[in-house]
Order: structure tokens, then C-alpha cells, then sequence
């Protein structure tokens, strides 16, 4: 949607997406996007093939970390590519972002999801440093 | 010597190459802070030839060891894992695989034995002073007399140019034609009389890069690799290899092992603060090696890369970068000594990582650039 709209809404005699600024913070949400594909499919991958419970967890808590934090990254800053019209209720972007706003928070938001991740792996944080 | 490695199962492979690392594989020279010269790491070099390991991902029938993309992987692992440095290998690494594409018959003869045994060390001579991240503008100029060309330009940043014996270079045929379609692809001997090199001392005080001066050099004729005004499109087709290679997670893994020994050191895992800044970038290693796991993935299928592999490099080298950062910061007054940090793991060489930083995210295409490509040619965002 952001994508589409930077394509085509138009300033300075050209489209917005041929500013560089722009074009780099798009590359970035999207990096993020895919880095949230691939943790997403490893886990689903894991799950697939059967691991113990305790991997179970800690894989669900490092893709809900990952996929909170990349969506409301690309929420926030789809609002500000948007320019005024991603801040009204009425356009279609307020439902994405709202909806990033309540699944990033629901079932632990992504600072939670690492606290717990980090509980659940024996070997991130050295014991007895705790 | 021909064992069939990609018939081992994973483990039993992994477990050859660590025995093989932790019995041969010099202690002194484990984890080294910055580019081994020739000198330093040429026994390795040799033992791994003697092994028939030196060249893991050639082809067998060109004395490599044949790895399939999974075996390699494992390869660079261990590699990683024991702190094993990288010797001078851009004959191995690009060479190798470019004559092994587009070499003749003769080039292959000749080339591909002698860099197996350590008797060829190449460099790459690809950017000149006013061709960096505009590589195609470059102005080096080889011109056809009778069976030589004759080289005149320079080349700089070249790598270890000092310990190379040859050099692979991108040289102007035709400057007539559109700025792409007038570049070759020449090897040239380093002995050649008209070339001259000149080390660079680098930020970090090592001499690791050269500039590389070419004056009336007459190069053979026979060693244009590919068709004349084709060198371009021969170089960016290694490009990709080498994105992928530079985006592996090894780099940020090592240096989140220096963090968390560091951070022992120092009592900061009670510290909640730091522990959740920590957290945060070791879920960046980890979701790292899932995405380029993706793109290994990917060749083992026998796919092409796209331009998509540009957010690995991306991704890989600014989290190394953020590593390095917050070492440097929990260091405190150390972050800016010289002098290692002892801690219980032993000593953490705090300056080196955030040194080791800094090119990662300049060369093999910047990432400002990377960035562009994945504007234009994956986002298709307009120009
Ligand atoms: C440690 C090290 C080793 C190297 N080894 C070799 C080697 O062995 N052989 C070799 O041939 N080369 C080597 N290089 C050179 C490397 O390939 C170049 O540094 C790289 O291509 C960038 O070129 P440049 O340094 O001229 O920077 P420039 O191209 O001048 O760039 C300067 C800055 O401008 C930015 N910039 C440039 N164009 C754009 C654009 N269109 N949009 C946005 N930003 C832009 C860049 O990202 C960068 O931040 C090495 C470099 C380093 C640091």
C-alpha cells in the first residue's frame, strides 16, 4: 500500500518514491519484513519437523519479538509516508495500523517477547551472572 | 584424497573438518584482530593444500572438494568457530571460479594448479580513484598493440596487493562505446615491469590496502578472460557470490561471543538494562542466519540469486556494526585503549571489532548503494 502510494502520489514534479530519503526507509521496512518471513518459516520449519517444547517457546517468542517490533516499525512509518492522509481514520492505513498497535501488544509485545526469550535459553545469558 | 564429502552426513562431515582445524590449525593464529599477510598464514595455506582442502568450493574435477552449498556452509562454520583466519584468498574465492566459467582451456591449465598451491596470490583490481561506488566509470585503459595490451591508470584500495603475485583487473577497451560496454577483464603478473604498488596504511594502522600504479604494462593478449568489452558483465556476475559470502551471520556471531565475554567480564548480566540491549542483538544474529539461511537455501536448489540478496550484506554488516558499538560503550574509558580488555574469557579486543566494522559496511558494493539496488530493482520505487 505504502509502496503503491509512493509510486504514485507526486511532489516537486515527480513521484515521492524517487526521493532517495524515502527510498532507503522503504528498503528498510522491507528488510525487516523479509527478516520476520524468515524467522517465521524456521519456526513453522521446527515445529513441522517436532522439537521439544522448550525449543517450541523459544522459537514462538523470537518470531512474535521480531514480527511486533517490524510491524509497528512499518506502521509508524507508513503514517509519516504517507503525509496527512496516513493520519486520518478514514483511509485504509489507520486499520493496518491500528491493527499492528493491538497484535503487537497482544500476547506480549516485542521488549516482553525477549525478556521471556531469554529466560527460556539457558545459554544466552550466562547463570549465575543473573 | 577424492572423498566424496557431500555423501558424509552433516554431522560426521562437521566433525572431520573440526578435528581436522583443532589438530593443524596454529594456536597463535586463532582469532586474529585483523588480515593475515602471506607470510603469516602461508603454512596453513599449504597444509590445507596438502589436506586438499584448500579450495572447498571448486569443483573436484579441478582439485576443489566439490561442496555442495550445505557443506560449505559447515566448512565456513568450523572455520569460524575455531577462529581460523583468512588467508590471502581472492584466487580461491573469485579467480577459481571465474576461469573455471569463463577461462580457456589454456588459462584453466595454467592458473588453476598454482593457485591450489599457494605459488599464485591474487588481488583484485577493480576500483581506481575515481571509481568507487561508480565502478563502471573506471578509466584504467588497455590498448590492443600486435599480441600485448598495454596498461596505463592505477587501481587503489587493492587488498594485499603487496603479498599478491597477480592481479585480476577491470581495464577500459573502448572508449567510444556506452561506459559498460567498454571494459575487459585482464590477469596480469604483479612482476610485470610498469607496475608499481604502494601500501596504505588504514585507520586501524595495518597496512591492508594499496594503490597500484600501471605505466606502458604489456600484458599478454591470451590473458583476457571472456570476450573483449565483455569484463563487465564477467564481474558482476562474481558480484553476487560475493554478496552472499559477505552476508554471512559469521562476523556478527564472533563478535556477540566478544560482547557476552565483555559483558562477564564486567558483571553487566545484572544489569537488566544491558541485558535487554543484548538480548535484542543476539535475536538480530540469530533472525540473521535464519535469513541467510533462506538464501543458502536457495542455491542449494540451484537458483540464481537476485538482487533480493542485497539486504542480507545490509542487515549482516550493520548488525555487526551494533555489536561493535555497544562493545565499545560498556568498555567505558577501554573503548578507546589499544590495549585489549582482559575479562575471565580471556582478552577482548574491543577497538579491533569496531575497526573491523567500518569497512564492512563500505566495501563489496556500500550499503547506501545495496540499498539503491533494492529501491529500484526488488521495491521498484521509481528512480
Ligand atoms: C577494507 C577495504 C578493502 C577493499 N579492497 C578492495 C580490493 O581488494 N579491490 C578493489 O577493487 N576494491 C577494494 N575496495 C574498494 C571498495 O570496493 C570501494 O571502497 C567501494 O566500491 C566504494 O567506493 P569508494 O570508496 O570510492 O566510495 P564512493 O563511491 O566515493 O562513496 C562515498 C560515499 O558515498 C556514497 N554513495 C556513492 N554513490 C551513492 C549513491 N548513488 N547513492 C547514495 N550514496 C552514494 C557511498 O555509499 C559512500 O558512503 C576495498 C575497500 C575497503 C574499505
Amino acid at each position: 500500500m505504502t509502496l503503491e502510494y509512493l509510486c504514485t502520489r507526486r511532489q516537486f514534479d515527480r513521484p515521492i518514491g524517487s526521493f532517495q530519503a524515502l527510498q532507503h526507509r522503504a528498503v528498510d521496512l522491507w528488510i525487516q519484513r523479509s527478516l520476520t518471513e524468515a524467522v517465521v518459516a524456521e519456526a513453522l520449519k521446527a515445529l513441522a519437523e517436532g522439537v521439544p517444547p522448550s525449543v517450541r517457546s523459544r522459537l514462538a517468542a523470537r518470531a512474535k519479538a521480531r514480527a511486533s517490533d517490524a510491524a509497528l516499525h512499518v506502521a509508524r512509518e507508513a503514517v509519516q509516508m504517507h503525509g496527512a492522509i496516513g493520519f486520518t481514520d478514514e483511509y485504509d492505513l489507520s486499520l493496518y495500523v491500528q491493527r499492528a498497535l493491538v497484535l503487537s501488544a497482544w500476547l506480549g509485545n516485542a521488549a516482553q517477547q525477549r525478556r521471556r526469550y531469554a529466560t527460556l535459553d539457558n545459554e544466552l545469558v550466562p547463570t549465575g551472572e543473573r | 584424497m577424492s572423498t566424496d564429502w557431500n555423501a558424509l552426513d552433516d554431522e560426521t562431515f562437521r566433525l572431520t573438518v573440526r578435528r581436522f582445524f583443532e589438530q593443524h590449525y596454529p594456536q597463535h593464529l586463532r582469532y586474529p584482530k585483523r588480515r593475515l599477510r602471506w607470510h603469516e598464514i602461508k603454512d596453513w595455506y599449504l597444509t590445507l593444500y596438502r589436506q586438499g582442502w584448500v579450495a572447498p568450493n571448486w569443483p573436484v574435477e579441478y582439485g576443489g572438494m566439490g561442496l555442495e552449498p550445505n557443506k560449505l556452509i559447515i566448512f565456513i562454520e568450523e572455520q569460524e568457530r575455531y577462529g581460523v583466519g583468512r588467508a590471502p584468498d581472492m584466487g580461491i574465492v573469485m579467480v577459481g571460479p571465474l576461469l573455471i566459467r569463463h577461462g580457456t582451456q589454456a588459462q584453466k591449465d595454467y592458473y588453476l594448479p598454482k593457485i591450489l598451491a599457494g605459488e599464485h596470490i591474487w588481488c583484485q583490481g577493480y576500483s581506481e580513484p575515481n571509481a568507487g561506488s561508480d565502478l563502471a566509470s573506471l578509466r584504467t585503459e588497455a590498448r590492443l598493440e600486435g599480441d600485448h595490451f598495454v596498461v596505463n591508470g592505477q587501481k587503489i584500495w587493492t587488498t594485499l596487493a603487496q603479498d599478491a603475485t597477480h592481479i585480476f583487473l577491470l581495464v577500459r577497451t573502448d572508449k567510444q562505446a556506452k561506459k559498460q560496454e567498454g571494459i575487459s577483464f585482464l590477469l596480469a603478473d604483479m612482476n610485470t615491469p610498469g607496475i608499481r604498488v604502494r601500501p596504505i596504511r588504514t585507520l586501524a594502522g595495518h597496512e591492508e590496502f594499496c594503490e597500484v600504479f600501471f605505466d606502458e604494462v604489456r600484458v599478454p593478449k591470451e590473458n583476457l578472460v571472456g570476450e573483449l568489452n565483455q569484463g563487465w558483465g564477467i564481474a558482476k556476475a562474481l558480484l553476487g557470490f560475493e554478496r552472499l559470502f559477505l552476508g554471512s551471520p559469521k562476523q556478527s556471531q564472533y563478535a556477540l561471543q566478544r560482547l557476552r565475554d565483555a559483558a562477564v567480564g564486567l558483571g553487566l548480566f545484572a544489569d537488566q538494562g544491558f541485558v535487554d540491549r543484548y538480548v535484542k542483538l543476539a535475536l538480530d544474529v540469530e533472525d540473521l542466519s535464519a535469513l541467510y539461511g533462506r538464501f543458502v537455501e536457495q542455491v542449494r536448489r540451484g537458483e540464481p540469486l537476485g538482487p533480493d540478496v542485497s539486504m542480507l550484506k545490509i542487515f549482516a554488516t550493520e548488525t555487526f556494526s551494533r555489536l561493535a558499538d555497544l562493545l565499545v560503550e560498556i568498555a567505558g574509558t577501554a573503548g578507546a585503549s589499544a590495549e585489549p580488555l582482559p575479562t575471565a574469557a580471556g582478552e577482548v579486543d574491543v577497538l579491533s571489532t569496531f575497526y573491523n566494522a567500518r569497512p564492512a559496511t563500505i566495501y563489496g558494493g556500500s550499503n547506501e548503494i545495496q540499498r539503491n539496488i533494492l529501491a529500484t530493482n526488488v521495491l521498484h520505487l521509481p528512480r
